[in-house]
């Protein structure tokens, strides 16, 4: 085996914002390249501007991981990218490989390279591809023990007592964690648990808990956060927008094409793809698709591993697939560009699709997940589009417009209480009860309809509606009611409306003295 | 496929040694166990790569190379931070990190006695009585941990002798133990301990014991389905 090793860093150590600098400039990387690839000279002739990344290549590096521990011990290395022939290697061996040398659990990637062509185009996508994984590198912070799950290879079947007397295989699998601080849970927000399907996520008491022994690593519930909340080393919202906007970035004159592929695809060989890797395709939000070719990808797919889709999942993936479309024709821009890519069909179909615009304008800023990525990347395409998107309704739209009933509507705040993406406000000052919103912050997550304790008289409803007036137009007033101060601390405590409501549903039990005089607080003192 | 060459008898003793010397490090007398600790360490450390590929690996090996290194002079400094962060203090001083479970109740718990009930059945089912002659009460990290240590041996000899269903057995003492008492408390003590100033290697140490803790506990918990459905 024949090391050759080239170091090419320029380690700047200003700009950007401080917390992203701060942690690349701890970044130490490795990029391994299998020198029997066409394009390992190309990639190992690369450089990598503002953080320490050595690239080395080695003869056979696909059929032999012998010797990367010393290769990877040569240096201080935190980071490791691997970059293999396509369908020549094991995966999980590398993986177990690179943490005996010390890297951490899931500070590891493995990219694919061509094993045969050598054509101009291949070379500067394969820079491209390892320019997008040090981009993911790069954003991933690092894993706590609670965001690691071990998981047995080939557990499915009967396993003899004597074979147990040995480890059997250990693969890890990231799990997700809540970051308290972002987390919304005590508002009343259970998008996360409602995302699970596999119930292993509970709001209990306000606060999220994660079962991690029920977790199957799917990552549904990233997408489902409207705070980018779950902590989900390897599949994080920030690692997977970094390497989109790093692989959109990359000038080297090529069109591209980024597949949204399922991590257990593996050594799938999708031609002409950027492969970002998502932990399960139902992962990846509609917004992904949209911001992906607002920013200039010149088409974007999905990827669904064979086995594992449920039929749910898939028909979700399919749902958000169409919608995307449905947003792209009416920008005037060719729907082709969105291509739902079938796991089951490898090789020339899966060639990205003939479509004739240019690529899209901006800067390549890639917002995937997060409350406003559906409506910025609906307003991107808009301001791209010739004649404006006309508005329309989808059983899938990931953006809505909650519509009031201002003669069912009570005014008693429980729907802006538990809305999770702050779409919904009640505010009240000077005597009047006001309930605004904001439906760039929308995310039709139904939460405010479930809750609304008048929603059977039709208080609320949600319009699966994409309009670009609604979410270009601010902040609206959409109902408004006297408030009622309490006699004692003059606290502006209810709303006409919900003590009518009341007097209603009390009948002759209704006190005004009891319920419209006194706050609660004051009423309990009282 | 990563291809864990070890048996589970090794993985057993090398967890039973790390609760050892977790428990050693805690228990504050630092200077009597200096020797176990670095003879333990440099041991572990010795070990083939099998254990480099185990997760929580790269912090014991981080926790055992600060302790493996101290000499004579570095451990008075090392005892003046155990008992800056653990010892009793001055009313005037700030308070010290506790080093029992009960005191991560909420203050006034009623299960205050419900847990310490429960760990001295955990240990008594085991066929073990803490000793109040030590001077650490049940609920003690030192003793919990060593309780854990116990339960590690006992699995090591029964993976050794051959005996599956023993071996199951304190598999599931050591889950159940992690499941009710120390993956509850150990991670708030470790926030604690990461609060503080000049926690020199006992921070270290904290991370250790929780990244272990997790670990073991999800480590049995996948394990258990298959254990159980062995033929």
């Amino acid at each position: 085996m024949t090391i050759k090793a080239q170091t090419n860093s320029v380690v700047t150590g200003t700009g950007g914002s401080g917390q992203a600098i701060d942690r690349r400039s701890m970044v130490s990387g490795l990029v391994l390249v299998c020198g029997d690839s066409p394009v390992a000279t190309s990639i190992a002739g690369m450089t990598v501007e503002g953080t320490e990344w050595r690239f080395e290549t080695t003869d056979d590096l696909c059929r032999n991981s012998d010797g990367i521990d010393q290769t990877i011990s040569m240096a201080p290395t935190n980071r490791l990218i691997v970059a293999l022939c396509r369908g020549e290697h094991s995966k999980s061996e590398f993986l177990s490989r690179s943490r005996k040398a010390g890297i951490e659990t899931f500070g590891t990637q493995i990219v694919e390279i061509p094993a045969a062509t050598d054509s101009d185009a291949n070379k500067a996508a394969s820079v491209t591809t390892v320019r997008g994984a040090i981009a993911r590198s790069e954003a991933f912070g690092s894993a706590d023990a609670g965001n690691i799950k071990t998981a047995f290879s080939g557990a499915g079947g009967k396993i003899s007592r004597r074979a147990l007397f040995t480890i059997p295989p250990i693969e890890y699998r990231s799990v997700p964690t809540i970051n308290r601080s972002a987390c919304i849970a005590g508002s009343g927000c259970t998008q996360c648990e409602k995302s699970c399907p596999h119930s292993a996520i509970k709001n209990v008491a306000g606060t999220v808990q994660v079962d991690t022994s029920a977790c199957k690593s799917c990552g549904l519930c990233v997408a489902a956060c409207p705070q980018r909340a779950v902590e989900f080393p390897s599949f994080s919202p920030v690692e997977i927008e970094s390497q989109v906007e790093a692989v959109l970035s990359e000038s080297d004159g090529s069109s591209k094409n980024i597949a949204f592929a399922c991590s257990k695809s593996e050594n799938m060989p999708i031609d002409d793809w950027q492969i970002v890797p998502v932990a399960c395709a139902a992962m990846v939000p509609a917004a992904a698709l949209l911001s992906t070719v607002s920013a200039g990808a010149r088409s974007v797919g999905i990827l669904r591993c064979v086995e594992e889709c449920s039929q749910q999942s898939s028909r979700e993936i399919s749902g958000r697939i169409d919608y995307a479309k449905n947003v792209l024709e009416r920008a005037g821009v060719n729907s082709n560009r969105i291509v739902n890519l079938a796991p089951s069909i490898l090789g020339t179909e899966n060639r990205s699709p003939a479509v004739s615009e240019p690529p899209g304008v901006g800067s390549h800023s890639v917002e995937i997940f997060g409350r406003t990525a559906a409506s910025n990347s609906v307003l991107a395409l808009n301001e791209m589009s010739p004649n404006g998107i006309e508005a329309f309704t989808h059983a899938y739209s990931p953006i809505g417009v909650p519509v009031v009933s201002s003669t069912a509507c009570t005014m008693c705040g429980t729907c802006s209480a538990v809305c999770p993406s702050g779409a919904l406000t009640q505010t009240t000052s000077e005597n009047v009860v006001e309930l605004t919103l904001d439906a760039a912050k929308c995310i039709a997550c139904s939460e405010c309809v479930e809750s609304c304790p008048e929603s059977a008289n039709g208080a609320i409803e949600l319009d699966l509606r994409t309009d670009i007036s609604a979410l270009t137009v601010g902040p609206v007033r959409i109902n408004s009611d006297q408030a009622i101060a309490c006699a004692n601390c003059n606290t502006q405590f209810t709303s006409q409306l919900t003590l009518n409501r009341l007097e209603v549903l009390l009948g002759e039990d209704y006190s005004h003295d009891l319920y419209g005089t006194l706050c609660p607080e004051c009423r309990t003192l009282a | 496929m990563s291809d864990n060459t070890a048996s589970m008898a090794d993985l057993a003793a090398l967890r039973q040694m790390s609760y050892s010397l977790m428990s050693a490090v805690f228990f504050g007398d630092l200077r009597e166990t200096a020797d176990l600790i670095s003879d333990t360490a440099s041991e572990v450390l010795a070990v083939s790569d099998w254990a480099a590929d185990m997760s929580f690996y790269p912090d014991l090996a981080e926790f055992l190379r600060a302790f493996g290194e101290l000499d004579s002079e570095s451990y008075s400094e090392v005892e003046s931070q155990y008992q800056r962060l653990f010892g009793p203090t001055p009313s005037s001083a700030s308070s010290s990190v506790p080093l029992n479970e009960t005191s991560y109740l909420v203050p006034g718990a009623e299960e205050t006695g419900w847990v310490l009930a429960s760990v001295e059945r955990h240990y008594s089912s085991a066929g073990i009585e803490s000793t109040p002659a030590s001077g650490n009460v049940p609920d003690h990290i030192a003793v919990e941990l060593e309780f854990i240590a116990f339960l590690c041996g006992r699995e090591a000899e029964a993976w050794a002798g051959d005996d599956f269903k023993e071996a199951r057995r304190m598999q599931d003492r050591q889950r159940r133990f992690l499941d009710q008492h120390l993956s509850k408390w150990i991670p708030i003590f470790v926030r604690e301990v990461t609060g503080r100033e000049d926690t020199g290697p006992f921070e270290l140490a904290a991370k250790a014991v929780q990244v272990q803790v997790i670990h073991d506990l999800d480590f049995l918990r996948s394990l258990q389905p298959l254990m159980r459905s062995a033929v």
